[in-house]
């Protein structure tokens, strides 16, 4: 069946996942350095934003994985607007492309890599985006895609994740990320 | 300009260039993308590096790229395209002499 443009709900409240994810993350982030033992105040706010981010980033990941109900509409983790419902049209106003009934499987939402993008077109010259930034997505998605034609969900999900690492490597952001986690190990024994 | 500059300096191939292009020249006819070369080579290449290594080997000119033919019908992104060049091939071949030559006098180095 041929998809229907649908808006997209406008508001601020992100649902119980999001929130789940987020207090488990502050939960996280505030005892990790108590558990740990950490004195110095700057490691403990490293601990505290990564506790933060860090399960958003895993729901984003799995997004396409979770559905949840709220007020009768069927929403995606990344709060992507999968059912319709006549008498709520009123609150939405941005335009997204929905799947139709629930039965059907192939729901078209944003393809993997549109944030990797934005982020490549914000930072990157436009050689790096042209030479780097664009194969290494167009290659994560045609390899996630292909995944989803065997409807191999977790292997698209594994996909989607490793190419998130593949183009934080490509843009050699693994060092920086590397940097702070060497601010996590002990001090190993002096002189 | 380019190719003055690499005319008056040695040619260099690093590891992984030498892979690609040994890969690439393996099926001179055909073009290959990043994820076909990090499939073909084993462990050599890596996902995250190949394209930065690529675009190293566009701008000292030993490979060339394109972009993949889309059907019109169809949507979404196009893959990059990779073939070696004349150029390219000429220097794969001197550093294969020279890697040959330096074995050898490895090889005689220890014997005397």
């Amino acid at each position: 069946m041929r998809p229907r443009l649908y808006p997209r709900r406008n508001h601020n409240n992100s649902g119980p996942i999001y929130f789940i994810a987020l207090a488990v993350g502050f939960l996280v982030g505030s005892l990790a350095p108590c558990v740990l033992n950490v004195h110095n105040p700057i490691v403990a706010m490293c601990y505290a934003l990564v506790g933060f981010l860090f399960p958003p980033f895993v729901v984003f990941l799995i997004s396409g994985l979770i559905e949840y109900r709220r007020d009768g509409l069927l929403f995606d983790a990344n709060r992507k607007y999968l059912d319709f419902r006549e008498d709520s049209r009123r609150h939405f106003e941005t335009p997204i492309l929905v799947r139709e009934p629930l039965a059907i499987k192939n729901r078209i939402s944003r393809p993997p890599g549109s944030f990797l993008l934005f982020l490549s077109d914000f930072f990157c010259s436009e050689k790096t985006q042209e030479m780097i930034a664009i194969p290494t997505i167009t290659d994560m998605r045609i390899e996630y895609h292909k995944a989803l034609s065997q409807k191999r969900k977790i292997k698209a999900t594994w996909i989607r994740a490793r190419g998130f690492w593949s183009f934080i490597c490509a843009l050699g952001l693994e060092r920086l990320l590397k940097t702070i986690g060497s601010l996590f190990r002990p001090a190993g024994p002096r002189g | 300009m380019v190719r003055q500059k690499s005319e008056e300096q040695v040619p260099m191939l690093s590891g992984k260039e030498s892979l690609v292009l040994e890969l690439l020249l393996s099926k001179p006819a055909t073009e290959m993308y990043g994820l076909e070369l990090v499939e073909a080579s084993g462990d050599g290449l890596k996902r995250g590096t190949v394209y930065v290594t690529l675009s190293r080997m566009v701008d000292k000119d030993y490979v060339e790229s394109r972009l993949e033919e889309k059907n019109p019908k169809e949507s979404g992104l196009q893959r990059r395209l990779y073939r070696a060049t004349g150029y390219g091939q000429r220097v794969f071949e001197a550093w294969q002499i020279a890697r040959e030559a330096g074995r050898m006098h490895f090889r005689i180095d220890g014997v005397i």
